[in-house]
């Protein structure tokens, strides 16, 4: 079983920015409802493989996109 | 607007952008320039009025009889399922083609999750922005799993999306 990471977000803008961005960076990320153990402002929230964790956090710390938090699942 | 309405009464939205009295900096007091600023959205007003004539040919009528069809087959189909509570009325002509559920032992993000991953059900999980509709349901703080069926969606959706839920909620 693949191993997820998962960002939350304080808005729906910065989650689709964010969806928009790492799939141009060629990542495998995809939007999925905010997993109901992890409490965010946003519904939905952005899955990545955890294996890709370091450059998706560096990506989103370049592009300055509001994240709230990141967890591994 | 009527002949008879006096637009000087009337406060405008926006201004600028007429086409007329463009040495002016003030927006011109006629009508219908007065209410007429910059370009209007005219891709969306012909694709509401592309949608609109779509349900007058299919005739409101048949569009509600169709959802009520589809709404009656999802309410009976998830009443047959163990383990699953159904929100709000049971009478398909009670309310709009909205089934609100959820199911024993599951997340509702992961019975959205997976309903979209391996289903390709999309179906919207949550509070859906309604936190004192869930608190009058009995279903705050976890929310629902909300199914909308539309004037596109089949029987065989239906029938498709209650096996798929039965076998998440047997997993």
């Amino acid at each position: 079983m693949t191993d997820y990471g998962v960002v939350l977000f304080y808005t729906t803008s910065a989650a689709i920015r964010s969806e928009k961005l790492l799939l141009k960076g060629g990542y495998n990320v995809k939007m999925i409802p905010t997993p109901r153990e992890l409490s965010s402002d946003c519904g939905i929230a952005l899955r990545f493989d955890w294996s890709e964790q370091e450059p998706v956090r560096k990506s989103l710390e370049t592009a300055s996109v509001e994240i709230q938090s990141i967890h591994r699942m | 607007m009527g002949d008879g309405v006096d637009a000087g009464q009337i406060a405008t939205l926006i201004e600028g952008g007429t086409g007329s009295q463009s040495e002016l900096e003030a927006q011109p007091e006629f009508l219908p320039d007065k209410f007429e600023s910059g370009t209007p959205n005219l891709s969306g007003i012909a694709g509401l009025h592309a949608g609109l004539s779509w349900v007058m040919e299919r005739g409101i009528g048949a569009i509600r009889r169709h959802e009520e069809e589809l709404t009656q087959a999802l309410l009976e189909g998830l009443a047959d399922i163990p383990g699953i509570t159904v929100y709000g009325p049971r009478n398909p002509k009670k309310s709009v083609a909205i089934v609100s559920f959820t199911a024993q032992g599951k997340r509702v993000s992961e019975l959205g999750l997976r309903l979209d991953e391996e289903y390709e059900v999309l179906t919207r999980v949550g509070l859906h922005c309604a936190p004192t509709a869930h608190k009058t349901i009995g279903s705050f703080p976890e929310g629902t799993v909300r199914l909308a069926p539309g004037v596109v969606t089949t029987l065989k959706d239906i029938s498709y999306t209650i096996q798929a839920i039965r076998e998440i909620v047997h997993d």
